[in-house]
């Protein structure tokens, strides 16, 4: 559990370099390590998606991959998302319909939204909803969140 | 004099309408949705410490010896403490209020000294560099446990054949009864008496966000300022000054974003008390996170009741009388400062309330198990007392073969007959039963719906329609 790995990653496109301990998590990298605090950690076993962040252009569990499984991967987080302008479309439609209360599993939900987006521009509501199933709202938001998803593909986001 | 001139148009809005009925973007969501907020453990603080706690694995049990020599040599580890230790800087507390007349609980302390009495109670705190040490150490505290009889089912804690706090002499925490008197001649003249007895299991609220708290006491100022997930920073503020002996005043509490609480997050919980403690012991900022694990074994649980319900009515469908006996567990402790005494009161004041009927008795018995805590949870007790109203008004109907829509029109309370006081003593004020019946079954196309139930029925589809009143 000592043991420590040399590891480069590009994170949001910047380039980073630490020595992180083999058994630390991806998300706790982010958050401690880099103080990336928009990715957020729930349930630390996969099951929440608050920690969702971006690997190669893949979502991930933030909590189920390990720091140093990282190494030589581009890592993209809610806040370099948010800056590149990629998700401005995202935020503007859950803003418009408050489809966030507490806003702690917003920055994942946002991102599996992307990444259906990405893959398939014009899913139903089933789609929609089969997509965000891994991202837990506790507020129960799910109505405005589908809602907000809906609008972006119909262009009104 | 011109007209006052207040902001009373939303901005962004075009209609001339003010604020009513316009949906308003909330500014504060925008930091939310860029991964921008300030949950508890977003901030960073120099010298921070973390601190994990090593829970009981047994529902009751004596702590007869703890062991910490492996602990406190552990990379990272800053110091490792049991009850006793923080008990010296936290004053335990006794969860129990003046209007829930004779309600009684023992002195909890902040670690738990000499006895665990749930699985999930903290008997030790490790503080070190990360929190990934301090669990590591965590694991390496040796303890030498005594087993000592379990309470854990509602019935035998009643019965008290084996008592919890001896000194409290039963387990029984609290106890009301509600009696207009009448309820057996009720019964005894009606024509229709139904009688179930219904069970529900604990739940709990699940924050996404666990419970999070970083207590930062300076010494120079003997002040403390805690950055708190909590629902109630006024309240914490007085609980910690009063506990850890801080003039209000120098006690700051700051609460910013949270990350749901849903009534999980305003009680007083021993483990963030012994954080708040720990910074003072250790003059440093202390943070602690309830991880998902520990959150189902400590947060509050709620709503773990039996009751046994009757409903006396005529045969043309008036309601006669309620009676029911609440049993309800709420682990070994009553709940600082709220306590655990307010679900099952809520439950004997409110079940039947929205019928008209004027005889009615409710007993309740809150007893204590040696099972994680109950508290106040989201909408406190109406759930358990809608679903035995609800569920015993339609036992009635199936009886009278009776629409239970119907059965339930006529024993409403009328539109027109407030303020209104239910047998229970408690007051109502300008409820519409009968106009929101009316305005449900015609949304729902309730007619409409029967006929389809109906030829459903008959392909062997079992369709439900539940309808609830609700005060």
């Amino acid at each position: 559990m000592d043991e420590a790995l040399d590891t480069t990653l590009t994170v949001n496109g910047a380039q980073v370099t630490r020595r992180i301990p083999a058994r630390m998590n991806l998300v706790d990298f982010l958050r401690d390590e880099l103080g990336l605090t928009g990715s957020h950690v729930g349930c630390e076993h996969g099951v929440c998606g608050a920690c969702t962040v971006r690997v190669d252009g893949d979502i991930v569990r933030g909590c189920l991959m390990l720091a140093v499984q990282a190494n030589g991967c581009e890592v993209e987080t809610i806040e370099g998302l948010s800056d590149s302008g990629e998700l401005a479309a995202l935020q503007k439609a859950f803003h418009e319909r408050n489809a966030l209360q507490c806003g702690f599993c917003t920055p994942g939900m946002l991102l599996a939204a992307r990444d259906l987006l990405k893959h398939n521009p014009k899913p139903d509501r089933e789609q929609i909803r089969a997509h965000i199933s891994g991202n837990y709202c506790r507020c129960t938001g799910y109505q405005a969140i589908v809602d907000a998803i809906e609008d972006v593909i119909h262009g009104q986001g | 004099m011109g007209k006052a001139e207040l902001p009373l148009h939303a901005p962004g809005t075009k209609l001339d309408r003010g604020y009513i009925g316009q949906s308003v973007p909330r500014p504060n969501a925008q930091r939310l949705l860029q991964g921008r907020g300030a949950f508890t453990d977003d901030l960073r603080f120099p010298r921070l410490a973390h601190v994990a706690f090593f829970r009981s694995p047994y529902a009751h049990a004596n702590i007869r010896k703890l062991d910490f020599s492996k602990a406190l040599k552990s990379p990272g580890v800053i110091g490792v403490f049991d009850g006793r230790a923080v008990a010296e800087y936290c004053t335990p507390w006794v969860a129990v209020l003046a209007h829930l007349k004779g309600i009684k609980s023992p002195p909890q302390h902040a670690i738990a000294i000499e006895r665990a009495c749930w699985q999930g109670e903290a008997c030790a705190a490790v503080v070190a560099e990360s929190r990934s040490q301090a669990e590591d150490a965590v694991a390496l505290i040796e303890a030498e446990w005594e087993e000592l009889p379990t309470v854990v089912d509602m019935e035998e804690a009643l019965a008290g054949k084996y008592v919890i706090h001896p000194e409290l002499g039963d387990n029984v925490c609290f106890k009301r009864e509600h009696d207009t008197g009448g309820v057996d001649a009720a019964f005894a003249k009606a024509d229709v008496v139904v009688e179930e007895t219904y069970g529900f299991g604990r739940h709990t609220g699940v924050c996404t966000e666990g419970r999070a708290i970083v207590a930062d006491y300076n010494a120079a100022e003997h002040s403390l300022t805690v950055y708190h997930a909590t629902q109630a920073p006024h309240m914490m503020q007085d609980i910690f000054s009063r506990h850890l002996g801080i003039p209000e005043a120098s006690v700051r509490v700051i609460t910013k974003d949270v990350g749901g609480s849903f009534g999980i997050k305003v009680h007083v919980y021993p483990d963030e008390m012994a954080t708040a403690a720990l910074s003072v012991m250790l003059r440093r900022p202390v943070k602690f996170l309830a991880d998902r694990l520990e959150s189902f074994l400590s947060d509050i649980h709620a709503r773990e009741h039996r009751v046994k319900v009757r409903l006396a009515c005529t045969r043309a469908g008036e309601i006669l009388a309620f009676d029911l006996d609440d049993l309800t567990a709420i682990g070994p402790y009553s709940v600082y400062p709220r306590t655990s005494g307010i679900e099952g009161n809520q439950v004997v004041n409110l079940t039947g309330g929205p019928y008209k009927h004027q005889k009615y008795r409710a007993k309740m018995n809150v007893v204590f198990t040696n099972k994680n805590v109950t508290c106040q949870y989201r909408a406190v007790g109406h759930p358990i007392a809608v679903a035995l109203t609800e569920a015993i008004v339609d036992r009635a109907a199936l009886e009278l073969k009776m629409d239970p829509a119907e059965f339930r029109r006529k024993n409403l309370i009328a539109d027109d007959a407030y303020p209104y006081t239910f047998p229970s003593g408690i007051k109502f004020e300008q409820l519409s039963h009968h106009q929101t019946l009316q305005k449900l079954l015609d949304t729902m196309k309730y007619a409409e719906l029967r006929k389809e139930q109906a030829a459903l029925r008959a392909q062997k589809v079992w369709r439900g329609i539940g309808l609830a009143a609700m005060i």
